[in-house]
C-alpha cells in the first residue's frame, strides 16, 4: 500500500509539473471564476468521452487547494454519520505537444462519527445489500487517494481523435469500536474513447471498464467478548452474525467488474454548442467472506441506462446553459444456497443453487438552467435553477418486503462577482426545497421488531421521505499573485431542516395481519432533524 | 499504438467475462412445497404411537422456520418454503402403561430446492427419563480462568439410576466449524459412532452410586471452591461428587472427598487438567458396551487426530454447544442425538447453558425438557450455578454443604 501511495504521489507531482510548465505561456489572471465558466463551456469535457476534449478544450490552468469540510446534524442516514474531512486537491489542464491532458488528484482524511449499521465498508452504496452491520454507535477513520487523468490526441486527418480517461482510487480505513474493521478499497476505471468531427457535427464513442477490489477484516479489540452483528441482505432482511476471535467471521471481499459504453453526438455552431450522450453500464459485484474457504454472501448485477444533454448558447454578454440528465438503474441481488462438500480433498462451500432474491430500482432525472453575465474575470454574476426527481424502489422477493422513497427537489442559486481593484469577492446564495411524493417500508420478514428494521430502515425511511428546505451561503475572496496566479480563501455553509409533517412513521399490523407502516402526522416519535454543511478552503490557481 | 489499445480492451473484457458468465440466466426465487412422511419402523410394536407429530422445517441460513402437524397417517405437506438447506425435525408424544413416550426424528442439511420433493423421517421413541446433562459450564470466568468447568447430570426419570461406569467425553472436531472429519472405522459405518477425544468414567461396581429421581451429580474439572481461588469465578465445586483429577500432577490439588473419575481414554487430555474448549464442545454421556481399550482409537482420513469411537446406541444423552448462533449449521453431533445446538456467544464471562424445566411434579420434582434438540431444550444463563433449581443431592455425598 505504501508503495502504491508513493507511485500515486510521484505521478501527481510529475503531472502537476508538466501542467504548470505548460501553463506558463498563459498571460491573463486565472481567477477561479474563469475556471468555473471554462468547465461549463467545455461540453465534451463533461461527457464520458475524453477524446472530445480536443473539440471543446479547457483553458490551461493549475490549481492547488486545502480544505476542511463538515457535515453534521441528525438529518442523516444511519450509516452516514457526521463527516469531518481534510481535503487536499490539485488539478490542471494543458496541451502536451499537440495533445491535451487534464488531471486531478485528491487526498482526503475523513473522520466519520455517529455512524451505525456499517461495520466494514468505506464507501456506502444503496444498491449493495450484502454488508455486515452492527448496531453500536461508532466512528471510522478513513483516508482516500483519488486520481483522474484525461488525455486526447489532436484531431488526426481533421477527422478523428482518440482519448482516454483513467481513474484510480485507493481507500483505507478502520472502524474504531468493537466490532471494528481493517478496511481497504481500490479501483481503476479506464474509458478509451474516439471522436469523429464532420464540420459542425461530431460523434463519439466510449468504452468503459472498471475493476475494483475491496477487502475488509472484521475484528474485536476485546477478544474475550464476541460482538453480535447482522449480515444484511436487503430491505430489512438479515441473518445473525458474530464477530469474534474464534468461530467469528473471516475477511470479506468484494470483487467488481464493470463494462459499458457511451455514444455521443455534438453540434458546434458559432455561438451554440449541443452535446447529447447515451450510455449503458453493466456491472457485477461478488461478495465473499473467509478467503481460505470462500462463502458467497451474494452478488449484484447492475444495469444502468442514462442520457445527458447539454445545450450552451454564448451571446455577446451572456452565456446560457441547459443540462438535462437522466438515468435508470436496476440491480438484482443474487443469493446462493451453499453446502459444505465434506470430501477430504475438497472441504469447501459449494453452491448448489442461486436465485434473484431482491431487486433495486432507481430513477433519477434532473434539469438545470444556468445563466452567466460574462466578464474578463469569468463572470460578473450567475444565476441558476434546477429540479431533480428521484424514485427509489427496493424489493425483497421472499419473504416479501419493499422500500420506496420518491422525491422532487428544486433549487435556485446565484453568485455575484465583486471586483475590488484586481481582487475579487464572489458571494453566493442558494435555496432549495424537497417535496416527498411517497415513502413506505413494508417488511414481511421474521423480525419486525429487530434493530435492523426499527433503527435502520424505519429511521432511514423517515429521512428519505421527509420534506425539507435548505439555504446556503458561500463566499470566496480571490487575490492575484503576480501576472496570472491567484490565491483565494473560500467558505460556505448550508443549513438543511426537515419539515415536521411526513417525518414521523410507525410500524403496525392491519386487521388482516399484514404488516405496514403508517404516517403519524403529526407525531413525536422522531424529532424533525437538521443538518449543517460547512466548508473552508484556501487555494491557488496558476 | 492502436494495436496495444485494442489488445488492452480485449484483455479487460476477457477478465470480466468469467464473472459475468457466473451470474447469467439466474431466475427469481419462488416459494416451494415439500412433503414429509413419518415412519416408526424402529419402534416396538407395543409402544403407543402419538396421534400426530409436529414437523418443523428450519432453515438456519435464512432465519426461517415453519411448523406443521401431520395427519393421523403421519403425512404432512408444507408450502411457502424458501428454497434452501433445511433441518426437518419431527416430534411426538404418547402415554401408556404409566409412562410418557417421546418420539423424535430428524433430517439434517437436506436440500429443498424444487417444489414437491418427498422426505421420510423415521422416528424413534424413548421413555422420558434416564440421565441428562442438566447444566454445563464451559466458558470460564474473567481472567482467563477455566479450571471451574463443570457438568451437572440429572436423573430426569422416575426411577433410580446408577451412574457407575457412566462415561463422559467431548467429541472431535473440538470446535464447530466448516472443517469436517471423515472417520475411518473397521466396520466401514462411520455414521454409527461418535468420536470422543477423551473419555472419563465414573468409578464403581454397578451399584455404588445411585442417583434418585430429581437428584443430580456434579462432575467438576477440579472439585475446589473456585470463588476462593479466583474471586471472579461464580462456583464453589468443593461439594462435587466427582472430579476429573489427573494423577501424578502437582499443580491442582486433589479434593479427598470427591471421587476421582477414571481417565479411560486420554488423547484429548493435555497438561494438568481436563480442559474442554471454552468456545463450546460437543459432549456425550454413555454406558459403553465394552471396556474402553486405550489403544482402540481411530483416525479421520488424512489427519493425525485420534479419537475413540462410541456406538450411538450406547449414548444416554448428548449436547452440542457451538460458539454462537451462526455456527448451528456447522454442528458436529449426529442429529439423532441432538438435532440442534446451544451456545453462549462469549468466553470467560461465567455464562453457562442449562435445561429448561418442562414440568414440576406434585412432590416438587422438576422434569426437564429432553426433546433431543438443544436449541429448544437449553437456556443461556448469565452466571453459572451449581445445582440450579435445587435438585436433590445423592445421600452418599456427605461432604456437600448447601
Amino acid at each position: 500500500m505504501k508503495k502504491m501511495k508513493k507511485h500515486i504521489i510521484a505521478s501527481v507531482l510529475a503531472l502537476s509539473t508538466i501542467l504548470v510548465a505548460q501553463a506558463q505561456g498563459s498571460k491573463s489572471t486565472i481567477y477561479p471564476t474563469v475556471l468555473e465558466i471554462n468547465q461549463v463551456k467545455a461540453t465534451w469535457f463533461n461527457s464520458n468521452n475524453a477524446a472530445g476534449m480536443i473539440l471543446t478544450p479547457l483553458s490551461d490552468f493549475g490549481t492547488l487547494s486545502v480544505g476542511y469540510d463538515m457535515k453534521v446534524g441528525a438529518y442523516r442516514l444511519q450509516q452516514e454519520g457526521d463527516l469531518k474531512t481534510l481535503d487536499i486537491h490539485t488539478s490542471g489542464s494543458s496541451p502536451l505537444g499537440r495533445a491535451r491532458v487534464w488531471g486531478e488528484f485528491s487526498y482526503q482524511n475523513i473522520t466519520q462519527e455517529n455512524t451505525k449499521f456499517n461495520t466494514l465498508r468505506l464507501t456506502l452504496d444503496p444498491d449493495m445489500p450484502y454488508i455486515l452491520a452492527d448496531s453500536r454507535l461508532s466512528y471510522f477513520k478513513k483516508q482516500v487517494y483519488d486520481m483522474t487523468m484525461k488525455a486526447a490526441t489532436p484531431l488526426l486527418w481533421d477527422l478523428v481523435a482518440f482519448g482516454v480517461t483513467v481513474n484510480y482510487f485507493t481507500k483505507s480505513g478502520a472502524k474504531q469500536i468493537d466490532p471494528r474493521s481493517d478496511s481497504y478499497e481500490y479501483g481503476i476505471e479506464v474509458k478509451p474513447s474516439a471522436v469523429f468531427a464532420f464540420g459542425n457535427h461530431s460523434a463519439g464513442l466510449t468504452f468503459m471498464y472498471k475493476n475494483a477490489f475491496d477487502r475488509y477484516s472484521p475484528l474485536n479489540s476485546n477478544s474475550q467478548q464476541d460482538q453480535p452483528a447482522f449480515n444484511l441482505r436487503g430491505v430489512g432482511t438479515y441473518v445473525d452474525a458474530v464477530v469474534g476471535s474464534f468461530g467469528g467471521l473471516g475477511t470479506y471481499y468484494y470483487k467488481t467488474n464493470r463494462l459499458g459504453g457511451a455514444l455521443q453526438y455534438g453540434y458546434q455552431g458559432s455561438n451554440i454548442k449541443v452535446l447529447a450522450e447515451g450510455n449503458y453500464v453493466y456491472q457485477v459485484i461478488d461478495v465473499f467472506h473467509t478467503p481460505a474457504k470462500p462463502f458467497r454472501m451474494g452478488s449484484t448485477i447492475q444495469q444502468v441506462m442514462g442520457g445527458n444533454l447539454q445545450a450552451l448558447v454564448e451571446g455577446d454578454s451572456f452565456t446560457h446553459k441547459v443540462t438535462l440528465d437522466g438515468y435508470k438503474k436496476h440491480t438484482d441481488g443474487i443469493e446462493y444456497i451453499q453446502v459444505i462438500d465434506a470430501t477430504y480433498e475438497v472441504q469447501q462451500w459449494i453452491s448448489i443453487a442461486k436465485f434473484i432474491r431482491s431487486k433495486y430500482d432507481f430513477t433519477g432525472i434532473s434539469l438545470k438552467y444556468d445563466i452567466f453575465r460574462d466578464s474578463r474575470e469569468g463572470y460578473d454574476w450567475m444565476a441558476g435553477i434546477q429540479g431533480q426527481y428521484t424514485d427509489r424502489f427496493d424489493t425483497y422477493i421472499l419473504p416479501e418486503s419493499s422500500f420506496k422513497a420518491e422525491n422532487v427537489y428544486g433549487e435556485i442559486y446565484g453568485k455575484k462577482n465583486f471586483m475590488v481593484g484586481n481582487a475579487s469577492i464572489v458571494a453566493g446564495l442558494s435555496a432549495g426545497y424537497n417535496f416527498n411524493i411517497a415513502g413506505e417500508h413494508n417488511y414481511g420478514g421474521p423480525f419486525p421488531d429487530s434493530e435492523v428494521v426499527r433503527d435502520l430502515y424505519e429511521k432511514d425511511l423517515a429521512i428519505l421521505s421527509a420534506n425539507y428546505y435548505q439555504f446556503g451561503i458561500n463566499l470566496k475572496a480571490i487575490f492575484p499573485l503576480g501576472e496570472k496566479s491567484t490565491i483565494y480563501v473560500a467558505a460556505s455553509c448550508k443549513y438543511l431542516r426537515a419539515d415536521e409533517e411526513l417525518h414521523n412513521y410507525s410500524y403496525g399490523t392491519d386487521t388482516e395481519g399484514k404488516n405496514f407502516w403508517w404516517n403519524l402526522n403529526p407525531g413525536n416519535q422522531l424529532t424533525p432533524s437538521a443538518r449543517t454543511f460547512a466548508n473552508f478552503s484556501i487555494g491557488f490557481t496558476f | 499504438m492502436k494495436k496495444y489499445f485494442l489488445l488492452a480492451i480485449v484483455l479487460l473484457t476477457a477478465l470480466s467475462c468469467e464473472q459475468f458468465k457466473q451470474v447469467a440466466d439466474i431466475v427469481e426465487v419462488v416459494p416451494i412445497s415439500a412433503n414429509v412422511k413419518i415412519s416408526t419402523s424402529g419402534t416396538d410394536a407395543d409402544t403407543p404411537l402419538p396421534a400426530s407429530y409436529t414437523v418443523r422445517f428450519i432453515n438456519y441460513g435464512e432465519n426461517f422456520e415453519i411448523s406443521r402437524t401431520t395427519d393421523a397417517s403421519g403425512n404432512v405437506s408444507a408450502d411457502g418454503l424458501i428454497p434452501g438447506v433445511y433441518t426437518v425435525t419431527a416430534t411426538g408424544e404418547s402415554a401408556g402403561g404409566g409412562f410418557t413416550y417421546y418420539f423424535s426424528g430428524s433430517l439434517t442439511n437436506i436440500n429443498i430446492l424444487t417444489s414437491g420433493q418427498n422426505f421420510n423421517i423415521d422416528v424413534v421413541s424413548s421413555r422420558a427419563g434416564a440421565l441428562i446433562f442438566k447444566e454445563i459450564y464451559f466458558n470460564g470466568s474473567t481472567g482467563y480462568y477455566f479450571k471451574d468447568q463443570f457438568y451437572e447430570i440429572y436423573n430426569n426419570s422416575d426411577a433410580v439410576q446408577y451412574v457407575d461406569g457412566l462415561g463422559i467425553g467431548n467429541i472431535l472436531p473440538a470446535l464447530a466449524s466448516t472443517t469436517t472429519y471423515n472417520w475411518e472405522v473397521p466396520d466401514g459405518k462411520p455414521e454409527n459412532y461418535i468420536y470422543l477425544a477423551s473419555i472419563w468414567q465414573v468409578p464403581g461396581d454397578g451399584n455404588d452410586f445411585p442417583v434418585k429421581p430429581g437428584e443430580s451429580i456434579i462432575i467438576a474439572q477440579i472439585a475446589q471452591n473456585h470463588t476462593a481461588i479466583k474471586p471472579t469465578s461464580p462456583v464453589d465445586l468443593s461439594g462435587a461428587e466427582f472430579e476429573t483429577f489427573i494423577v501424578n500432577q502437582s499443580v491442582n490439588p486433589d479434593n479427598p472427598n470427591a471421587h476421582n473419575m477414571i481417565l479411560a481414554f486420554d488423547k484429548g487430555v493435555f497438561g494438568t487438567q481436563w480442559l474442554v474448549t471454552v468456545f463450546g464442545g460437543a459432549y456425550a454421556i454413555f454406558f459403553p458396551d465394552h471396556e474402553i481399550d486405550p489403544n482402540g482409537w481411530v483416525k479421520p482420513q488424512g489427519r493425525t487426530n485420534q479419537a475413540y469411537p462410541i456406538p450411538i446406541d450406547c449414548v444416554v444423552d448428548a449436547v452440542e454447544i457451538v460458539n454462537n448462533a451462526t455456527k448451528i449449521n456447522q454442528k458436529r453431533m449426529p442429529t439423532s442425538l441432538d438435532a440442534g445446538a446451544t451456545y453462549t456467544g462469549a468466553t470467560y464471562n461465567c455464562n453457562s447453558v442449562s435445561r429448561k424445566i418442562r414440568e414440576t411434579t406434585k412432590d416438587g420434582r422438576h422434569i426437564y425438557m429432553d426433546t433431543n434438540n438443544s436449541t429448544d431444550d437449553f437456556q443461556i444463563n448469565s452466571v453459572a450455578m451449581v445445582r440450579r433449581n435445587n435438585p436433590g443431592v445423592p445421600s452418599w455425598n456427605t461432604w456437600y454443604k448447601k
